[in-house]
């Protein structure tokens, strides 16, 4: 049998029929289920309305992102436009040997 | 002095729920209990569909503080209980032996039935229906949880893709993706076991 066969219209409609019955025919519930549903509920005890830190959180979070996204490419611009490099290196210097890096400091000074 | 009788309404069941009249939970219960199975009912296998439903009532009374009202108490019940199914399928799947049977030769029987045209009231017969049933689940026992969700959702159901989405709290393109996969693999399955 050709798999394409299985598409039929008729296939889909029994099996669709056949879900829908299991939807009337299945067994009723006990009769003490409301009392076990409600037992249950009972012991859990009362509840309040508590804020969702959760989802504060997430709020928060994406509030702030366009804001950091702005604020990287301003950054960024500035960092092209006033010679990143020059600072970098002489980060790279203190970090090296702080030290001499303070003397020199000194004496240009 | 005139007495208000008419029934509170489902936010105001929930505000006083929430005030600490765990009791006033009963009235949500009676009242969408049948609804709840008969969600449950047609996902769920009939031994476990009570528990499942308690399982189900028993996660909206503890997200009630979530609940916000926006589309209704009804709707919003619907989507936890549809993913308390999707729940039970997903830890059943993790324990479950499958047996490696295809379908009998009486399953194959009315699947041919179907397919080709001899009888158009074939599935409106309760004994067909019932080999529809058996057919419908030996294919569903071998999907994962995931495409079986999807499956009865928008294949079975015919709810949309959105609808479907709402309800499992995936994107739409991811249940657009599923239900195409799965009806493929469920054609796969048919097809095979039709070959043997």
């Amino acid at each position: 049998m050709k798999s394409s066969n299985i598409d039929d219209i008729k296939v889909k409609q029994a099996l669709r029929a056949a879900y829908h019955a299991k939807e009337n025919n299945g067994p009723e519930v006990s009769e003490q289920f409301e009392a076990q549903v409600m037992r249950h509920v009972r012991a859990l005890g009362p509840i309040h309305s508590r804020p969702d830190y959760l989802s504060l959180f997430e709020q928060f979070v994406w509030r702030l992102a366009p804001v950091t996204a702005a604020l990287i490419i301003v950054l960024a611009a500035w960092a092209i436009q006033f010679d990143f490099a020059s600072e970098f290196e002489m980060a790279t210097i203190f970090m090296d040997d702080p030290i001499s890096f303070n003397l020199i400091q000194q004496l240009v000074i | 002095m005139r007495v208000n009788h008419s029934k509170p309404s489902d936010d105001e069941i929930v505000r006083r729920i929430l005030d600490g009249d765990v009791n006033a939970f009963e009235h949500l219960l009676v009242k969408y209990q049948d609804k709840v199975l008969r969600i449950v009912r047609k996902r769920i296998p009939y031994g476990q569909v009570e528990e499942t439903a308690q399982d189900v009532f028993v996660r909206a009374y503890q997200s009630l503080p979530a609940f916000k009202g926006k589309n209704g108490f009804l709707q919003w019940l619907s989507v936890i209980a549809v993913r308390t199914c999707y729940d039970f399928w997903r830890k059943q799947y993790r324990v479950r032996e499958l047996a490696m049977s295809t379908l009998t030769e009486k399953h194959q029987d009315w699947l041919e039935k179907i397919i080709s045209n001899q009888s158009s009231r074939l599935f409106n017969e309760q004994s067909s229906q019932k080999e529809a049933r058996e057919v419908l689940n030996w294919a569903l026992d071998r999907l994962s949880a995931e495409d079986r969700m999807v499956l009865e959702l928008v294949y079975l159901e015919g709810l949309s893709g959105k609808e479907a989405a709402e309800l499992l709290g995936w994107s739409v393109a991811n249940v657009k993706i599923r239900s195409h996969r799965s009806r493929k693999k469920l054609r796969k399955l048919l097809a095979e076991s039709m070959e043997t």
